[in-house]
Order: structure tokens, then sequence, then C-alpha cells
């Protein structure tokens, strides 16, 4: 089974054969609070690792969700284009309330990735 | 250093997340800030208030001292009143917005935010000096105050006393003895929501915490900073510091119905507050609706139509309860009409608007 992996931004990634899909740690979550808003993608746009994707809205704050991986939008969580759905990312950040999935250009950039134990680490540095 | 309120060790154990607000310690969520505010929309909520300052203002000339140091006219409000006010200084510019308790000609219980506490009780202290018979004490330090607010506040609150009590209404306060100790009810709040301020010994603070959550179990629960945040812009409650400040008068933030009528004796800030009153102002500040996706934040720019920079966002978020993204901010004139549409720059991104009547929420 794959594993998740994750950003420096709080992104996780989970492979599924060409494809990623990705959404944001529960500890991004956890930080952001009940999230509001969530500004989907394009399915056909083509993004580069680190490029701004979209943007996601808590009743604290605003912040921006960087692409893992360089590739094409394939799907976006239509879900959440329902704002009173976007609570499933509180409450399933890392199953339901994924946000997009990217088909990859260069698999080989998952090497970047922190898995679970790093990012771990990270968090609790933070 | 950070000032912890009576309920601190409440908080801790509730597991709140804590934030320093104003050099107070005190909690921004207890969970989550959606269920919180809609707990009190629809029940209740129970909220530690205690960095609010409180300021006596007593003797022979309390009344002449009011009438002239806050805007809104003194004489029509009655003993056992509570009511709405501001102090100004010359230019129109808000010192503070408060709530004045009227217990008699001779005593007056000021409710004042907790970021001007020193610089109001400065600001009194300089004008009272004019003032032959008059007492200002600050009372802040040895207060605390809770706000129990919602539908079901009133039940709650009569149950929490034992019953048979008459609880004041709206807009009026008594005094009670809770335990025996006495104890300040206001039918006062900040959320749009019925129900009470309560002002009690540090002690008693905790005591009526206590009492009322062991009394309304599921009826009510803890809210944090941000549920009053969320509540108050609903509601198009100003905040002091995001809607209004020194930079702002009155008139210019919509609430120039807490101004005296032309006519009346004179008060600080007179000349400048009826000259706009009756010429209007250059900026307004109006609320508005989103129309594309986003939640503009405190302090981003507003573009009007063909381009130019009209205002400033001073308040803004999704309202949980309205389902709704709002918020205030000052606009020039010509724009300040409903149906009125702008743009936000909110980072990198644009948020369109438009102008919708206030409040964005009434029970």
């Amino acid at each position: 089974m794959a594993e998740y992996l994750y950003t420096k931004d709080h992104e996780w990634v989970l492979q599924e054969g060409s494809r990623v899909r990705v959404g944001i740690s529960d500890f991004a979550q956890s930080e952001l609070g009940d999230i509001a808003y969530v500004e989907l993608p394009e399915i056909g746009t083509k993004v580069k690792q680190n490029d701004t994707v979209c943007s996601i809205d808590s009743l604290k704050s605003s912040s921006e969700i960087f692409a893992p991986v360089s590739g094409t939008i394939a799907e976006t969580n239509e879900k959440l284009k329902n704002e009173e759905n976007c609570e499933i990312i509180n409450k399933d950040p890392l199953g339901e309330g994924w946000i997009f999935v990217i088909e990859m250009e260069n698999p080989g950039e998952l090497e970047s990735l922190m898995n679970e134990k790093e990012y771990k680490k990270l968090t609790e540095e933070e | 250093m950070s000032t912890k309120t009576p309920l601190y060790d409440e908080h801790v154990r509730l597991k709140a997340k804590m934030v320093d607000f104003h050099g107070f310690v005190l909690p921004v969520l207890y969970g989550s800030i959606k269920e919180e505010h809609n707990h009190v929309r629809t029940k209740s909520g129970i909220f530690d208030i205690s960095h609010m300052g409180q300021i006596l203002i007593e003797g022979r000339d309390a009344f002449d001292f009011i009438q002239f140091v806050s805007t809104n006219d003194a004489s029509h409000f009655k003993n056992g009143q509570a009511f709405y006010t501001l102090l100004c200084k010359e230019n129109g510019g808000i010192i503070d917005d408060l709530i004045i308790l009227k217990y008699n000609n001779d005593k007056y219980f000021l409710i004042v935010n907790a970021s001007n506490i020193e610089k109001d009780y400065s600001w009194l202290k300089k004008y009272a000096d004019k003032f032959s018979y008059l007492k200002v004490k600050n009372l802040s330090d040895s207060l605390g105050m809770l706000a129990l607010q919602g539908p079901l506040a009133y039940k709650i609150l009569n149950e929490t006393l034992g019953g048979g009590k008459i609880l004041p209404a709206h807009f009026c306060f008594s005094e009670i003895d809770f335990c025996s100790e006495p104890v300040i009810i206001s039918g006062t709040g900040y959320t749009g929501e019925k129900g009470f301020e309560i002002i009690a010994s540090e002690e008693g603070t905790v005591k009526i915490w206590k009492a009322v959550l062991e009394t309304a179990k599921s009826d009510v629960i803890p809210c944090g900073l941000g549920a009053r945040d969320t509540l108050r812009i609903e509601a198009s409650y100003m905040l002091y510091g995001n809607d209004i400040d020194e930079d702002h008068t009155p008139v210019e933030a919509g609430i120039g119905w807490a101004v005296k009528k032309k006519g009346t004796t004179g008060y600080i800030g007179k000349k400048i507050l009826t000259g706009q009153k009756s010429s209007g102002v250059k900026k307004k500040l109006v609320g508005f609706k989103t129309l594309s996706p986003g939640i503009p934040r405190h302090g981003n720019t507003i573009i009007s139509e063909d381009g130019k920079e009209a205002g400033t966002v001073t308040s803004a978020t999704y309202g949980p309860y309205i389902k709704k993204t709002i918020g205030m901010g000052y606009v020039i004139s010509g724009m300040t009409e409903p149906g009125s549409s702008f743009i936000i720059r909110n980072n990198s991104r644009e948020i369109r608007a438009e102008v919708v009547k206030l409040p964005f929420y009434k029970r």
C-alpha cells in the first residue's frame, strides 16, 4: 500500500499509479481551524512543483496550497464547492477531505517529499 | 506580560487554545469556532470577558460629566438602564466605544474595551478635574466579567440563580446577590442574541461560570474570542481597533445614532460631529457580502469598478450561521448604497463584493 508523503508546507500526497492525490495534513487543519472556503483549481491546469495551486480559507486565516509535484490537475474534490461541506477537511483531512489529484509529469519528484516520520518531526519543531 | 483572568485554570482544564489579547491570556476557541457560534445562535454560550474594563463615575456632577465626555444623550436614560455611547476627541475621532450603566444621576458604571482601559481612564481623569464633585475609579483589576448569550440565556441564568428572580430586560441592569456576593447583571451583549453580561468579583466570576455550566448541561457551551468575533460581525457590531479608532468618527462609522441631536448641551467633539451629521462625510462604513470565493481580511484594499482605490476592509468573516461571507469597511461616498459593487484585493487574488444593508443578522 502506498504511504502518505508530506511537503514542508503541510500538504499530504498519496500516490495512485501515475497520479497523486493531495490534501492538507491533520496538523495543518488543526492550525487553520474551521475551513470555510476552498478555491479549487481548474481541471487541466498545468502546475510546476511548489507553484501555488489554490487557496484555502479558514475562519481565522487564508493560506495557499502548493503543488507537491509537477503535472496536470486531473481531478478536484467537487464536494468542496459547497462551503457547507468544507468541514470534511477538518473531520477527515487525509481521506474525504482530499483537495485535488495531479497527473504527474516527473514521478522522480516524489523523492523530495518527507515520509510520515520525518514530517512528524517537522511539526513537533514548529 | 500577560494577565491571567480568574477563569484561566478553567480554560486550561477545558483544553482551550489560548492567545494573548491586549495583554490578557484568553481562549480563542475550545473546539470549533463554527460550533461555538451556532450554539450561541440556537441555544446558548458562555464567554469569559474578564478583560473588559470597568470605571465608576460618582458624585453630584456625574450626569453633567457623562453628558460632556460621551456622545449619546444621557438625559434619555432612566435609572437602571444601560446605553451604548462613545468617547470622542475634539476632532470627532473615537477614543473608545462603551456601555454605560446608569444607577442614578450621581452614579454611572462604564464598561470599556480591554485595549483602552488605561487610555480611557486618563482621558476621563483629565476632564474630571474640571468638575468639582466627581470621583473616577478604575475597578478593572478587581472585577471579572462573563457573558451568557443565546435564546436559552434567560432560562439558564434564572435556573442558575435558583429560580423566581426577575432578570433585567434588554438594555437594563440590576444588582443581585449570588452566593452572598453582589453581582451586576446587565441585559446586554456582543452577539446579536438576547442575553446577559455579568460582573462580579474574581471569585464570584468563577463561581457563576461553574454554576451556569453545571445547571445548563449541554444547553450551554464555553465560547472563545473566535466565536465572539464571528458573532459580532454577523450582528455588525463595531470592534475597536478594527472598525473604529481615533482616525474615524461615529458619523463615518454609521453609529451617528449614538451622538446627541443638534441643539443639546456641549460635549467633546460636538462641532465636528454635528457638522458631519448635517453636511455628510467623505467616507463611510458599509457592510458587504462577497460574490466570489475567498474571505477578505482586515486591512485589505477596496478597489472601485473603474480600478481606483476606494477604501479599506475593517472586518470580515464567513458567517457560520447566515452562511455567507460578509464584512465591513470604509468606502468613499458614491459607493455606499446597497447594490454598489467593488473589488477587494486579498493577497494575490481579487474578491468581488457588493454593499448590503446592515445588520447581516438580526434575531
